[in-house]
């Protein structure tokens, strides 16, 4: 007697396409598209107010000049950052030792920039030229202020893969997703600079 | 069962109900027998709003003096305004563009023979 059977053909599993970026990276690339945009929208704004200024004077005669020479050493030592955490992003790709001193720089050079910021932040408070003190002041704090966020938290995303790096856990993505943030944050400060600043 | 009821696995809102909608087959306002999708009658309630406007413009055109962008009185502010219009508008447009372009590069270079990304999920 032949029992009934099921014949279940052999079928093979389908081919699973190769990512072309990793989730991490696909992640940072929308976040930075956001990001973009947020500064964008500022710069706007910005430009704006400035081509409504009464008389066409700004910055407001009774408010204080941005230092633009001495801002300029904070945008060096951010270039300067963004270009040690391309170097050290590159060797980590082809597997080179050595990078934990390269991302430790990068981190270092860019914490540099929040100090230099915040001293010349508090400088400027001195001087008079608060949150409420002209619109200037207010956009002036709002665009430079909001940069400055995201460089701390940049900064604290590239100590954390320094620390992960240190520990032989860094994977290339990871280090890609977290520079590509940095990158985004050293980028975005040069049209900041001569649009605020100038 | 209560009136408002119905049986797990019972007759729901399925296609003996949505005959119901005698005037309208895809609720959207469209007569009976448009095949549209959902929510092309709003689509075409703003094109047709978009037409009306035309001619409208044509015959009152002060109303777009009230348009910052092309009428400021000051230069410099329409020149803003008109910059940053542009600059919001032409952006996202490069941004995607340049993404769409970088991972057909990526894939490219995949289909010679490079390697596929690891997947990163959980480190």
């Amino acid at each position: 007697m032949v029992a009934d059977a099921t014949v279940l053909r052999f079928q093979p599993r389908p081919h699973k396409a190769k990512k072309l970026v990793s989730n991490g990276v696909l992640g940072m690339i929308l976040v930075v598209f956001v990001e973009v945009m947020l500064f964008a929208g500022f710069i706007s704004a910005y430009v704006i107010v400035k081509s409504r200024a009464p008389g066409s004077v700004w910055p407001p005669p009774s408010q204080p000049r941005l230092p633009f020479e001495r801002t300029a050493v904070n945008t060096s030592a951010l270039i300067l950052s963004g270009i040690v955490l391309l170097i050290a992003h590159r060797m980590h790709e082809k597997g080179k030792p050595r990078v934990g001193g390269l991302l430790l720089a990068a981190t270092v050079l860019g914490g540099a920039f929040v100090a230099l910021q915040g001293i010349e932040w508090v400088a400027l408070l001195a001087e008079g030229l608060t949150l409420t003190s002209s619109t200037y002041g207010s956009l002036f704090y709002t665009i430079i202020g909001a940069h400055a966020i995201h460089a701390v938290a940049a900064i604290c995303a590239l100590g954390w893969a320094t620390a992960r790096l240190r520990a032989g856990r860094l994977a290339k993505e990871t280090l890609s997703t977290v520079a590509l943030f940095w990158y985004f944050v050293v980028a975005v400060w040069p049209f900041l600079y001569f649009q605020v600043y100038l | 069962m209560t009136g408002g009821e119905r049986e797990f696995g019972g007759a729901g809102p399925g296609l003996e109900d949505s005959a119901g909608l005698e005037d309208s087959a895809v609720g959207c306002g469209a007569p009976a027998g448009c095949t549209a999708p959902a929510g092309s009658g709003l689509v075409a309630a703003f094109a047709a709003c978009c037409c009306a406007a035309v001619p409208l413009v044509a015959l009152w055109p002060e109303a777009l003096h009230a348009c910052p962008v092309c009428f400021d009185r000051d230069d410099e502010a329409r020149v803003a305004f008109l910059a940053t219009t542009g600059l919001l508008t032409l952006l996202p447009l490069g941004l995607v563009a340049g993404v769409g372009a970088w991972l057909r590069k990526r894939a490219g270079r995949q289909e010679e023979g490079g390697e596929g990304v690891p997947d990163d999920r959980g480190r």
